[in-house]
């Protein structure tokens, strides 16, 4: 069932991403049915996570493939809030494939997985919640990051005076105040992950190189606080806020492509 | 009954003319009121805007153009001889046809401004309110609306700035989104910047000021725009650092870049400077500068032509719409004229029908006459049905192999019935 789910979420994000590029490319305000069925699909892929949570007895992003559904749902959960705290619902397009993709790419693994009978090991609570948190603040990092990249690119056109071909929704002033609230929820998610993280790495058999993880995200913390604090109170610096967004999406990148391996593999 | 639209545009007659023939806001009630009270026209519509004034009739008189044309004149005395070439007359499907151009904003001197929609609206409501309006006109009224609303919406006829003006207000849009509460800086109070101004002042929420070298100019700007306040060049520095937007229309450069320099280091926004001048009023550096984004006459007008370029490639896509509308009118419009005859028909056949029935039912109890009564009308209303609403179907439809209201009254001999 959860597996099912899950695996049905993607066809929702992918019609939501549709129509929400489509919308762009008309130049008209998302359609009325996408702006529920997007919040909608959220709802169902926490249903789904919370079923497989339910079915194994541990939490829901357990192997890689899972984790991956969890940051996909991670992303679209934190655009919608950003949504909904800056009223800009113009870039949900790229937002919602990418969700689809990560889902996607999750499916054929969560499905593997639900064939596999549950196991009785015993779940540790507290790295639970590390991995959850740590999925959460990757998700986002990653929003922040792609958001400043945008503001990047509309800072460049705009710098050059080259704003032809514009396309309704896109403003400085939006990509700024969502790259603001991106931080800033980023900030939010990876203080207690940063405190769990150094909870578990003073703690006895903490694996290798969680030491390097917790250091990564006190500098994803750090590179995120700075951005808002840009954002904040020197909008005029934007374009290095943004710059800072980008970088420690990168950073995060590199965390999940080389450091994480190097956990999973001193855990076992 | 045949509709009718006479009347004078800009592509007709130059602006000396035009003027003469304008009609005020306050007037054009009454006109309209004169000359539906004249007799000869069922229903009177008048648009009177500064590139048009154009009476649309509906009237069963065979000269209605003529008409049409020689009672507006006599409400413009000092307009031109309707023997000169200044004139449009167009009659049936082509009068439609131009009004849902004329909403569309296909027919206006700036292609697909959108100021016609409401220019249209307002003289359907007078046309209303005076009740000079009937079923023809006031469904071609909503034709042409909604016509106007689709071509907006569906296609890009409107979109992006054609003047200058409007090009900084895309420009605004781009950097800072919404305006509200932030502060718009005109300098200048020439043609120009009072072009960038009226623009600019439509912005929802934003502050506008205006300086000038001659304040009393400024105050003058501002009155005539209805909202803003008026400032000398005195303390434009200070000016400059507290607005979001400053326009710059000016003859001369009234910023030193170092000034602007000094601005940009105190600031904590950006700051979007629009320089329409010629020669430039602003130092290229400042581009430059962080924070500073700088539009200058180039930009604008890339704008501009790309805008044009765009409405222009949507023209096509307008006229097809146009053309479904329209079709969908005439189709209402000969629907409406089969109206009459069915009429007539079901009056004759009705006759017919009492006719009989009273005499068949002459000797039958009252509950029996009762019944035939309903019987034999139903019996008339299902045979006549068919043939009602085929040439009902057939007059919508214009399809060869379907009768025509004049064959209906043709085989009936309506007409001979109605004489008699």
């Amino acid at each position: 069932m959860a597996a099912t789910l899950l695996a049905l979420i993607v066809a929702v994000y992918a019609s939501v991403a549709t129509a929400y590029i489509e919308a762009r490319r008309r130049r008209e305000a998302a359609p009325r049915w996408a702006r529920i069925a997007g919040p909608l699909g959220v709802v169902l892929h926490f249903a789904g996570l919370s079923l497989l949570s339910a079915q194994f007895g541990r939490s829901p992003f357990g192997t890689t493939s899972e984790a991956l559904s969890f940051l996909a749902f991670a992303l679209i959960a934190l655009y919608l809030v950003l949504e909904l705290v800056t009223r800009i619902a113009s870039h949900g397009g790229s937002f919602y494939w990418l969700a689809t993709l990560l889902t996607a790419v999750a499916v054929p693994g969560v499905i593997e997985n639900a064939q596999v009978a549950p196991t009785d090991t015993p779940a540790d609570s507290l790295r639970t919640y590390h991995v959850g948190l740590g999925l959460l603040s990757t998700a986002a990092v990653l929003v922040s990051g792609l958001l400043g990249a945008a503001y990047l690119n509309a800072y460049r056109r705009v710098k050059l005076g080259d704003i032809r071909h514009g396309i309704r929704g896109f403003s400085l002033s939006g990509f700024q105040r969502l790259a603001k609230s991106a931080s800033l929820l980023g900030v939010v998610l990876l203080v207690p992950s940063l405190v769990i993280g150094i909870e578990l790495t003073t703690s006895d058999g903490a694996p290798k190189g969680l030491l390097l993880l917790t250091l990564l995200t006190a500098i994803l913390l750090a590179l995120l606080a700075v951005a808002w604090l840009i954002w904040w109170r020197r909008p005029l610096r934007g374009k290095t806020a943004a710059l800072v967004n980008v970088a420690a999406a990168v950073l995060v990148l590199v965390a999940i492509v080389v450091v994480h391996p190097l956990v999973i593999r001193g855990a076992a | 009954m045949d509709l009718v639209q006479v009347g004078i545009d800009h592509r007709l007659a130059p602006l000396e003319v035009r003027e003469r023939l304008a009609l005020a806001t306050g007037d054009v009630a009454a006109v309209a009121r004169r000359i539906h009270a004249e007799q000869w026209a069922d229903e009177v519509l008048l648009i009177s805007t500064c590139n048009r004034t154009e009476l649309y009739v509906a009237s069963p008189a065979a000269r209605a153009e003529d008409l049409a044309l020689t009672a507006l004149l006599r409400e413009v005395p000092e307009a031109p001889a309707a023997e000169t070439d200044y004139y449009r007359k167009q009659r049936g499907s082509v009068a439609a046809h131009y009004l849902l151009r004329v909403a569309s904003g296909l027919q206006s001197a700036i292609l697909g401004e959108t100021e016609i929609q409401g220019q249209v609206r307002a003289a359907h409501t007078v046309a209303q309110e005076a009740n000079t309006l009937g079923p023809v006109l006031d469904r071609l009224c909503n034709a042409a609306l909604h016509t106007g609303k689709r071509a907006r919406t569906e296609t890009a006829i409107s979109e992006g700035g054609v003047s200058h003006g409007s090009a900084a207000l895309q420009v605004v849009g781009r950097v800072y989104g919404k305006m509200a509460g932030r502060t718009v800086l005109v300098i200048g109070a020439g043609m120009i910047a009072t072009q960038a101004a009226r623009s600019l002042a439509t912005l929802e929420g934003a502050a506008l000021r205006v300086a000038n070298r001659t304040r009393a100019r400024a105050e003058h700007l501002v009155a005539d725009l209805g909202a803003g306040e008026a400032h000398s060049l005195d303390h434009l520095e200070q000016h400059v650092a507290e607005s979001h937007v400053a326009v710059f229309a000016t003859g001369a450069q009234p910023l030193p870049h170092e000034t602007l320099k000094k601005i940009v280091s105190k600031r904590r926004e950006p700051l979007l400077l629009v320089d329409l001048g010629l020669p430039r009023c602003i130092d290229p550096r400042a581009r430059d500068l962080p924070g500073i984004f700088l539009f200058d006459l180039e930009h604008l007008e890339d704008l501009v032509a790309e805008a044009l370029a765009s409405r222009r490639a949507a023209v096509p896509d307008v006229e097809a719409i146009i053309d479904e509308e329209l079709q969908r009118y005439r189709g209402w419009y000969k629907k409406r004229r089969a109206a009459p005859t069915i009429r007539s028909l079901h009056a004759w056949a009705e006759e017919i029908r009492a006719e009989e029935s009273a005499y068949a039912g002459r000797d039958l109890p009252a509950e029996t006459q009762a019944t035939l009564d309903r019987v034999t009308k139903r019996l008339v209303n299902r045979l006549l049905g068919r043939a009602a609403s085929r040439v009902a179907r057939g007059a919508e439809d214009n399809e060869a192999n379907l009768p025509t209201p004049e064959h209906l009254r043709h085989v009936f001999g309506l007409d001979e019935n109605e004489e008699s």
